[in-house]
């Protein structure tokens, strides 16, 4: 795949003011944000092991898919971050909300560009809505249509399938019938600029196009100092080996190097040949799943879960409270990273008390990896009901949340027992879901493993915001003696 | 008479079918880190393995490892008292160590972090835990055995529920090295980065080799499990091009522990004197030279044990 950064062609113009320049990237955060909840459903959806419709050989090319998928996840998480630092930089609040699932963004509906290209001849783009659907050759390709640069810039090889993927000549394949019209998503530009509705895929390209092309009239019209009036996120401190690159945003140079990462990364926008964009990704992924299907046509890579689900459509005591105790996670993890990007201080990271530290310590990789993640593949081997289908966890906001969200000021972000109370609340759920809900006996490890885990999350946040990070946790042991030197 | 120390020195290769970050450190399969179960092998199970079962190695042993002429086996290669070879001791030669007991709810002991909740990755902030050793031989009935407390003020609590990381700062690396002399040396591999650009020219010709057999055999059965031979040679070569320098800067590092073990000591058999077993015996230990790829590494270390010599 190889592209080059297109011009800013569209219709609607960049921001020229700080205030619609904040409504654009924080537009742009609740699309990485739902991105990555997309495909982390598919991931969670990925069989790991071999059955009668998933011999051992597929099962290893699933491994191969999931891998991408949470790595391309990983990276969505990346944009959120980098999404996020602009806000903060630029002395906006962060926002980690979205609108829930399904939901219809209006960067990925076509009805507006039929009006622009009548006349020309253009195909039409399909919908592409914004689904919890498991994983099957229909979703990767509705990845692939998500990620796609603009028509123009797909490689002359990729088109055809493009073509037929993304666009109504195709019959729109990608996108599953839905029992009704999806309502819209909130959209933070489409209030101040109805023209954004005009969509196509890899219009979030152009969408990053007008953030860069604001940042750069802003730094010139206001100047650096009043443009990046806000400060710079603690998210850097993570480490790079885990394809998330994430560098301090503190002014223009730094704000157009995290745009250029994330459309380099989704659309390969300006990347040399080969390079491996979730665009490119998910195309590979789909011809490869093709190639399988031709060779199988009962091959099933994914388990059947639920088509968005709602938090309470489960019935079953077990799954119900997975599913809710997952969500409640889900909210308190947000909550944790809305209070850490707001707060962030250089000067007030190494302060008493730590809560800063406490936060970045608690929120990435423990939350993320040992109860998010962690909690969702258990609850994909509960039964959704009855029939003993799989269930699917929710990411669901309610209004409430959202509000809270919407307010990172508000002073409870700062108050650690707020974020110890919802972790602990976490915690006695899944005490209570293994003492009271019978869960299968060969989850009930997991469950009790998640359920240390958090209880110990809870100690830490409370250990850190007293003692700071223990130093052996941040600074690698000193290095050994040989024994066997010449000395 | 005479009153000294006596090491036990020890090495080999162990094994560890180990989870790495970003999977959860419970991760049965490997998903998203860069290890991985393969479907015909045993799930990942994190267990640090200082010896190996022929069973278990002919599920879990992948090509080249049996060809590298590697022995799985963590062994006394000799005893010292004060510094000296103590030949008095020789029934100590060859014997098996072990870790036992299980970190519950994982099945044995493990390399724990929790993905950065009671240690760290990032710093290779890691408990052995449980630590219960044990050195014997079965031959001639010689058996050492030690166990540390992470808590020795309550030796039931589980390293999850210490919420003071400073309780068991004792029980964390000493010394962590990258690149390791020492462990360049112990696995033999000085150049990293050919090692591995001769694995994934291996796993290539591995793959030609199999789909050669693969298309000369008739049987369903038999191509079925050719097919997935080569698949899984697919995904160990996509692992090593992912992740690149994550797995091959493991191969030479080496991460150090050191501490005086505080639990019980019992030793059984003819060691050649009397081993004090109200004194703690003081363990030093590294872990490295780690082949992401075929999931071993490499371990060296010294039990000291008060001792005395009875003429």
């Amino acid at each position: 795949m190889q592209a080059v950064a297109p011009p800013f062609t569209k219709p609607y113009p960049p921001p020229r003011d700080k205030a619609k320049l904040a409504a654009y990237i924080t537009e742009a955060a609740m699309l990485e944000h739902q991105f990555m909840c997309q495909y982390l459903y598919a991931a969670f959806s990925l069989k790991k092991f071999p059955d009668a419709t998933c011999s051992p050989a597929q099962t290893e090319a699933v491994r191969r898919w999931a891998s991408l998928i949470y790595t391309i996840a990983r990276q969505e998480m990346e944009h959120l971050s980098i999404a996020n630092s602009l806000l903060t930089a630029i002395g906006s609040p962060p926002w980690f909300g979205h609108t829930n699932f399904p939901t219809q963004s209006r960067w990925y509906e076509s009805a507006a560009l039929r009006l622009k290209n009548s006349g020309q001849n253009a195909p039409e783009p399909c919908d592409f809505p914004f689904l919890m659907q498991a994983f099957d050759l229909s979703v990767a390709r509705r990845f692939c249509c998500m990620e796609s640069p603009t028509l123009q810039y797909v490689p002359q090889s990729d088109k055809a399938n493009v073509l037929n993927w993304c666009y109504e000549p195709g019959g729109c394949g990608c996108v599953p019938e839905l029992p009704e019209p999806l309502l819209p998503a909130h959209s933070f530009v489409a209030k101040s600029d109805p023209s954004a509705n005009a969509v196509e895929p890899g219009t979030v390209q152009e969408l990053y196009g007008a953030i860069a092309s604001g940042l750069q009239h802003l730094n010139a019209e206001l100047g650096a100092k009043a443009l990046f009036s806000g400060h710079q996120s603690g998210q850097s401190e993570i480490l790079m080996e885990y394809d998330i690159f994430l560098f301090k945003i503190c002014n223009l140079e730094t704000a157009l190097a995290g745009i250029q990462l994330i459309t380099r990364q989704g659309e390969g926008i300006d990347t040399p040949p080969g390079y491996d964009s979730h665009f490119q990704n998910y195309y590979d992924i789909a011809v490869e799943y093709e190639e399988i299907l031709k060779q199988d046509d009962k091959f099933q890579p994914a388990l059947p879960l639920p088509l968005d689900p709602k938090l309470d459509q489960y019935t079953i005591p077990v799954t119900h409270d997975a599913v809710k105790t997952f969500n409640d996670g889900y909210v308190a993890m947000l909550y944790m990273l809305t209070a850490y990007y707001e707060n962030f201080k250089p000067a007030a990271y190494n302060q008493p008390p730590y809560l800063l530290q406490a936060l970045e310590q608690t929120v990435f990789a423990p939350t993320m990896t040992m109860l998010i993640r962690s909690l969702a593949e258990v609850i994909v081997q509960l039964p959704a009901d009855e029939s003993g289908a799989p269930a699917g966890p929710v990411f669901n906001l309610s209004q409430e949340v959202i509000d809270r969200l919407q307010n990172p000021a508000d002073p409870i972000f700062l108050d650690i027992n707020f974020h110890a109370t919802n972790m602990r609340s976490v915690a006695e759920r899944l005490e209570h879901l293994i003492d009271h809900d019978d869960p299968p006996a060969a989850l009930l490890p997991k469950f009790q493993y998640i359920c240390q885990n958090v209880q110990r999350m809870v100690a830490n946040l409370e250990y850190i915001y007293q003692n700071g990070t223990y130093p052996s946790f941040v600074n690698s042991a000193p290095p050994c003696t040989d024994d066997n030197s010449c000395a | 008479m005479a009153y000294g120390m006596l090491d036990i020195n020890f090495e080999g290769y162990f094994m560890c079918r180990l989870a790495t970050d970003p999977d959860p450190t419970n991760e049965e399969r490997g998903m998203s880190g860069y290890t991985m179960a393969l479907t015909m092998e045993d799930p990942l199970d994190q267990v640090i393995r200082l010896q190996a079962d022929p069973a278990w190695l002919e599920r879990n042993a992948r090509p080249p490892l049996l060809d590298l002429k590697i022995k799985i086996g963590v062994k006394v290669r000799s005893v010292l008292f004060e510094g000296v070879p103590y030949e008095a001791a020789r029934d100590l030669l060859g014997a098996k160590v072990y870790l036992d007991g299980a970190d519950f709810p994982l099945p044995g002991p493990t390399f724990e972090s929790r993905n950065s909740t009671v240690g760290s990755d990032d710093t290779f902030a890691f408990v052995l835990n449980p630590f219960n050793l044990r050195i014997q031989q079965d031959d001639t009935g010689v058996k050492l055995t030690a166990s540390d407390y992470v808590d020795p003020s309550d030796p039931n609590k589980p390293l999850w529920k210490v919420n003071d990381p400073s309780v068991y700062q004792r029980r964390l690396p000493t010394c962590t090295s990258i690149p390791d002399t020492e462990v360049m040396e112990a696995v033999n591999v000085f150049d990293a980065y050919g090692y591995f650009r001769d694995r994934r020219r291996y796993l290539d010709k591995l793959i030609r080799d199999t789909c050669a057999a693969r298309d000369a055999c008739d049987a369903q059965a038999k191509r079925d499990q050719l097919n997935a031979e080569v698949e899984s040679y697919k995904s160990r070569i996509y692992q090593l091009e992912h992740w690149g320098d994550r797995i091959i800067n493991k191969i030479q590092t080496k991460v150090g522990w050191e501490y005086d073990i505080n639990g019980p000591q019992q030793v059984e058999g003819n060691l050649g004197g009397k081993v004090e077993t109200d004194q703690p015996w003081r363990v030093k230990y590294w872990f490295g030279g780690w082949d992401g790829d075929l999931l071993l590494g490499y371990s060296r270390g010294t039990l000291s044990v008060p001792f005395t010599i009875v003429s």
